[in-house]
């Protein structure tokens, strides 16, 4: 039942980055490729505020989304000056220098050796998650949030905005509206929703290392909003599902763990050639790439 | 307050463009152009005059090359000194040469995104007013359906389609559409770069019928146009630009009789 649970768990984990990634790829049309850096940032800042600070869950989970809007924020301002495969480029060299100092700065998040022991939260000082099923009901309620956010924000005047932004840039500037700032904002939201998917994996886990967050996670994300689709609520849900429950069908096949973790890699990547190939908005998505 | 009778003034705009081999092409060469308040005033000139450049320069879109000398004067406001995105805040809106409408967005969101009241797009507002976010919204769908209908008329397939993508329409319907989206702004000049481009004369019969609209609605229109009929039909005044410099402007029909612009432009005599 844990086995089932755990499952579930890493699928709302996913489910945040995938949305937070969908802003951006999918409503936005902004590849970033940095899309783990926040997530890593939002696990660190988690670790570093229960275990230094002492912080309880609520305030630990807004440190981690506010330092990390904030970052993206200054980070933002200087990307989204660039445009298609020049932001790619800038994103890309973000996560580089960000999984860098994750690996570097030692004596803040211990390099290699990642920060073990990070203890279970604390709602109000009162209640601690502790259980698997506390972490269930946490991740779920977070995901809930989210997913309810996002279902807004599509619907929403400024979803439209960033729709319209994508289709014409041009246009949307002649109208009076701020395309820059536009892409800021979605930035920083994109970057905040990773630092939550951050503080779950941080709490739940109780131990993170730089290599969780490096480069390959980026495109791990990227590759399952592709798979389930972008611009809508159900695509990057799936696409979630998609990538983390494969692994583990794999497994109840009976291949051995080094041969299935190759299949599934050469499954991921089939299926984002299939879909570009026979249906390129994804799964359940609504925007062609 | 007293309107002043002049809505636009130019004055010195220059532009060139580098190549290796030519050294500074001249695009415009310090030119100077007023566009009188709550008229229609029609530009002409040759493919590659820089008309187009003239308007992407007025809009914010190019830079000019003397930015210090020259100026750009909309009701005594220099737009050198604005941002592109600023200038529908200040009454500037713009038809493009392309439809550049659009097109996974519907034809009512076409619409709405083009609204002058911009309240809800920022993330926050809808989840913390949302209420107040919707009632906007029901005014702006309120809105833009009586312009559709003013427009188009009920039966049109903008009015009983607002829900298909505008991407769907024809081109000409496209054309239309962008018209009718800058009336959803609160513009006092409109910038219409060739609105006739591409379209049918039935379709043309709208397009000045909406652009005459426009100038009943106390807007000023400041259009390029090679159709010189329907320049004829619909501008008050007329400029004639070639050589980077307006050459001649006056009435429509002293500009469009003058020997110079038939032989060397309409290539009449």
């Amino acid at each position: 039942m844990e086995y089932f649970i755990h499952i579930l768990i890493v699928i709302n984990i996913y489910i945040v980055l995938t949305l937070s990634s969908n802003l951006l790829v999918g409503l936005a049309n902004l590849l970033s490729l940095g899309q783990a850096a926040f997530y890593g940032m939002g696990a660190y800042i988690t670790a570093l505020a229960l275990m230094k600070l002492g912080l309880s869950l609520i305030p630990a989970l807004l440190l981690a989304v506010l330092i990390t809007g904030l970052i993206a924020w200054i980070l933002g301002k200087i990307s989204i000056r660039f445009e298609g495969d020049f932001f790619v480029l800038v994103t890309l060299g973000f996560q580089i220098i960000i999984y860098s100092i994750l690996y570097n700065w030692i004596s803040v998040t211990r390099g290699p050796y990642g920060i073990p022991g990070i203890p279970s939260p604390k709602l109000f000082s009162v209640f601690k998650v502790t259980t698997i099923y506390n972490y269930l009901i946490l991740s779920s309620i977070l995901t809930g949030i989210t997913i309810w956010f996002f279902h807004k924000m599509i619907h929403s005047p400024f979803g439209r905005a960033l729709r319209a932004m994508k289709d014409d840039k041009l246009a949307l500037i002649s109208l009076g509206r701020d395309v820059n700032r536009l892409k800021t904002k979605t930035f920083v939201l994109a970057a905040s929703f990773a630092a939550v998917s951050g503080f779950i994996y941080a709490a739940y886990i109780s131990y993170i290392d730089p290599t969780s967050f490096n480069l390959d996670e980026s495109i791990f994300i990227i590759s399952a909003v592709l798979i389930g689709g972008t611009g809508n609520i159900k695509g990057p849900v799936l696409g979630a599902v998609f990538v983390v429950i494969l692994p583990e069908i794999l497994r109840f096949v009976g291949l051995p763990d080094n041969v299935a973790a190759n299949m599934r890699m050469i499954i991921y990547g089939l299926s984002l050639i299939l879909l570009m190939m026979f249906r390129p908005q994804g799964i359940a998505g609504v925007n062609k790439i | 307050m007293i309107m002043k009778k002049i809505i636009l003034s130019i004055r010195h705009i220059s532009k060139s463009f580098y190549s290796k081999t030519s050294g500074n092409n001249y695009i415009l060469k310090n030119l100077d152009l007023d566009i009188g308040r709550n008229q229609i005033t029609a530009l002409i000139g040759g493919n590659g005059t820089g008309k187009t450049t003239l308007f992407n320069i007025i809009s914010r879109f190019v830079e000019p090359d003397n930015p210090k000398n020259a100026k750009i004067l909309y009701n005594d406001k220099n737009l050198l000194t604005y941002n592109a995105y600023q200038l529908a805040s200040l009454g500037i809106g713009r038809l493009f040469q392309d439809a550049h409408i659009f097109p996974d967005l519907s034809i009512l969101e076409n619409m709405l995104v083009a609204d002058a009241d911009m309240y809800g797009e920022k993330p926050f507002e809808n989840i913390l007013f949302s209420k107040k976010v919707r009632f906007k919204e029901k005014e702006r769908t309120e809105k833009a359906v009586s312009i559709l209908n003013e427009l188009f008329g009920k039966k049109s397939i903008f009015v009983e389609q607002t829900h298909l993508p505008a991407g769907n329409l024809s081109y000409g319907q496209q054309r239309l559409l962008g018209l009718a989206r800058l009336m959803m702004g609160d513009y006092q000049l409109i910038l219409l770069d060739e609105p006739t481009a591409g379209v049918n004369i039935k379709l043309n019969d709208k397009i000045s019928e909406i652009i005459l609209l426009l100038k009943e609605k106390g807007k000023t229109v400041f259009l390029i146009e090679h159709n010189m009929a329907f320049v004829r039909k619909i501008a008050d005044e007329t400029a004639f630009m070639d050589k980077q410099k307006i050459l001649l402007k006056g009435k429509t029909s002293e500009v469009l009789d003058n020997e110079n612009v038939q032989k060397n432009y309409l290539g009449i005599i």
